[in-house]
């Protein structure tokens, strides 16, 4: 990043080719919808490249770039589901099951309910979207930046802003439902 | 660390199962196009600076290197700058002046070439530039004491300062007089003295031998019979010669001077007075014995 800041075309090259796909499936995965995971996808690349100048490693880049994605996906949810975007919140109950449902039922429609999602339901693929997307998205994201970002607890915690024991707790629960729902795959 | 990482949770089953079936990727358009932005905002950056102009891309070193010129030629100028004016330059700047205002020394001038008439000019010279020197300049009282016996001896200056020069040229000489200021201070000053002490001692029987025609300076000097205003003007001198600081090598001429008018024992209190107040001074060769 640093690279491309005084000039390096070929650095944002290299930096892109390496978050491409992480990035991608996080919002893709976060969101549900392909359609919007590249639009916001776009924004989310847009929002590097205009940061550029102000870039200063204070952070692994992973962290930087999943933050900006989190905020993005946070502004989406504000414009077009509210009551979605409280859901990030920090205070979020994630450990009261009467919330978790209640977060459940204001998911997006998931990809399953489509007649072409029903197809593709049949894959391996498309049980693993399923389960992410029974998540509550606090749990969903986690587990998402956990894995497609390689963060740490810690590095989860800054940049969805929480705490650490919360983020630990919300992996936890998001690994337990994806072993219930994907049971019969592991 | 690793007790943080320990104490994430984890489950390596579902992880693999998600990163083996979750395989979707941005579509190549989409690639393209987030490249091209990254291509567009450096070119744009390039371009603006590119349109900046000269004087906006210049504009900062060109502050700097003006500031630093300015602040560079003002640290000189102001280290250049004249302090007060040393005793010596006063003296040099007085002398040309005084010598020809001074109606005595155009008398001394005169009687050059008529060397009967130089044993009653000399003195003329040595008595009236003093007095006329005092008008001539309305420097300060110091300056002006310093200029009369420069007055008196401006002839032998030239000579005196020659042999001075050529002492001072020593490096010891120089390192000595670069440690002690006081005694450079008044070069010009001192080796008029040493020309001064010799000057009414001078035999006057060479003057009587004296040979009709051309006259040098040394003949003029030779010349001087002294005289009860000479005397007097000399008592006058040695007064201010203890007032005014002399050079080591001025100080040591004198001393030279009193050796070859065979006053040892004048000498020798001289060395010694000069021993006690230049103890760091390197002393010729003919001194040490």
């Amino acid at each position: 990043m640093l690279a491309y800041r005084t000039g390096d075309a070929d650095a944002f090259t290299t930096l892109y080719s390496r978050y491409r796909g992480s990035l991608y499936r996080y919002l893709t995965q976060h969101c549900g919808n392909a359609a919007l995971a590249e639009e916001l996808y776009q924004d989310v690349w847009i929002k590097v490249v205009n940061a550029r100048t102000d870039y200063e490693p204070l952070a692994r880049f992973s962290t930087w770039i999943f933050r900006i994605a989190h905020n993005r996906l946070i502004d989406h949810y504000r414009k077009h589901a509210p009551q979605l975007a409280a859901s990030f919140a920090p205070q979020a109950t994630d450990d009261d099951p009467d919330a978790l449902d209640d977060l459940i039922d204001s998911l997006p429609a998931p990809l399953h309910e489509t007649p072409h999602a029903l197809l593709e339901r049949r894959t391996t693929a498309e049980r693993i979207s399923l389960a992410l997307a029974d998540l509550p998205p606090a749990q969903r994201e986690v587990f998402l930046l956990a894995e497609e970002g390689g963060l740490t607890l810690e590095e989860i915690a800054a940049a969805t802003e929480t705490g650490r024991e919360t983020t630990k707790s919300r992996l936890r629960y998001a690994l337990g439902k994806l072993r219930h729902s994907l049971q019969d795959l592991l | 660390m690793s007790e943080l990482l320990q104490d994430s949770p984890r489950d390596p089953q579902v992880s693999r199962l998600y990163r083996e079936f979750s395989t979707a990727e941005p579509s190549a358009a989409l690639d393209q196009r987030v490249l091209a932005a990254a291509r567009t905002a450096l070119a744009d950056r390039s371009k603006s600076v590119r349109s900046q102009g000269w004087w906006q891309r210049w504009r900062t070193p060109l502050a700097l290197t003006t500031t630093l010129a300015l602040s560079l030629t003002l640290a000189l100028l102001h280290e250049r700058q004249p302090g007060p004016v040393p005793v010596e330059r006063a003296v040099d700047r007085q002398l040309p002046d005084v010598r020809r205002d001074a109606p005595g020394t155009k008398a001394v001038e005169q009687a050059k070439p008529e060397l009967p008439a130089a044993p009653a000019a000399a003195p003329a010279a040595a008595t009236v530039a003093i007095p006329a020197a005092a008008p001539a300049n309305s420097q300060p009282e110091t300056k002006a004491r310093v200029a009369r016996p420069s007055l008196a001896v401006g002839e032998h200056d030239a000579r005196a300062g020659s042999q001075v020069a050529a002492e001072q040229a020593s490096p010891v000489v120089a390192d000595y007089q670069a440690r002690s200021a006081a005694p450079a201070a008044a070069p010009a000053v001192a080796p008029a003295e040493a020309k001064r002490e010799s000057l009414p001692a001078s035999p006057a029987a060479k003057s009587k031998g004296g040979v009709a025609g051309a006259v040098d300076e040394a003949r003029l000097d030779n010349a001087v019979t002294p005289t009860p205003a000479m005397r007097e003007s000399a008592a006058a001198l040695g007064k201010l010669r203890a007032e005014v600081p002399r050079s080591p090598a001025a100080w040591l001429e004198e001393i030279r001077a009193l050796m070859r008018e065979g006053k040892a024992e004048e000498a020798a209190r001289q060395l010694r007075e000069f021993r006690r107040t230049h103890p760091d001074y390197p002393l010729p060769e003919e001194f040490r014995q």
